[in-house]
């Protein structure tokens, strides 16, 4: 991700600058890995007693710019919240909001009727429904 | 130098002096980006899972603030098996400057963004001056 406004130097090596810094913390930490490469977009997984609900937040990303897929066990997101070019004369003040390409895969948490996956995308939340596979699902094995 | 009526919508809520420490804790504070085009401030504001009637946007005297409440992510019986969002309702605010036209403020919210036009006042935008 990186930001929504192509052609700003300023705001790219700033956002570099923050790399770096985030960068150096995260070698004396021992971490390996910054904050800014945390993974977009973020998401939250529930499961419920039939299957389970992958809810993923992407402000700005259109119905259309978005790819749902599964296999083997794994669900990708992928999608871009398209970037704009500041019209002349516009400068930028602020930029916090990210733009650009994504790409998340989830573990899916059992198995799941893929033929039955639903996903909707409103308010920039998608939420996406996961039916749990016969085998899947809790079974009450009643005492002869 | 810069014009000191340029000074606008730049500053972090946590410097304004009217900001409630209690609303921070309930609300998250949602990124947004500011653009300052030729005739108008325009504030996005990344606010998603808000609903539209929860959208609050108010102008007090030197301020701009922007509260926006969310529905509950999950239903009562799940169980979070992994969990990075928040789910809490958002607040920010913005320090605004002279120069703002306050009756010709607009609001939009699409895809999860708000949108905010802030159009400048006659004596902010620039002019040419013709040479006689």
């Amino acid at each position: 991700m990186f930001s929504r406004v192509q052609r700003y130097p300023i705001n790219r090596s700033l956002f570099n600058l923050e790399r770096e810094i985030d960068g150096l913390f995260g070698s004396v930490l021992g971490t390996g890995r910054s904050v800014w490469d945390r993974e977009y977009p973020a998401v939250d997984i529930a499961e419920y007693e039939n299957g389970s609900v992958i809810i993923a937040e992407m402000p700005g990303v259109k119905k259309e710019d978005v790819k749902i897929s599964v296999q083997d066990g794994v669900l990708a997101i992928s999608g871009e919240r398209k970037v704009f070019t500041l019209a002349e004369g516009s400068r930028a003040i602020r930029n916090e909001c990210c733009g650009g390409k994504f790409n998340r895969a989830v573990d899916l948490p059992h198995e799941v009727k893929s033929d039955a996956i639903t996903a909707e995308l409103t308010d920039g939340v998608l939420r996406i429904v996961l039916p749990k596979a016969e085998e899947a699902r809790p079974k009450e094995i009643k005492i002869k | 130098m810069t014009n000191k009526k340029e000074v606008a919508v730049v500053q972090r809520e946590n410097t304004l002096p009217m900001t409630r420490p209690e609303l921070q804790e309930d609300y998250a504070t949602p990124s947004a980006d500011v653009y300052e085009t030729t005739d108008a401030f325009v504030i996005m504001i990344d606010i998603p899972g808000a609903k539209k009637g929860s959208i609050n946007v108010s102008m007090d005297r030197g301020s701009l603030v922007v509260k926006a409440g969310v529905e509950p992510l999950h239903k009562q019986d799940a169980k979070l098996l992994f969990s990075e969002l928040r789910g809490k309702g958002y607040y920010r605010a913005f320090n605004i400057g002279d120069g703002i036209d306050r009756n010709n403020v607009d609001a939009q919210f699409e895809h999860g963004v708000l949108t905010i036009k802030l159009l400048k006042s006659e004596e902010l935008k620039p002019r040419e001056i013709r040479i006689n």
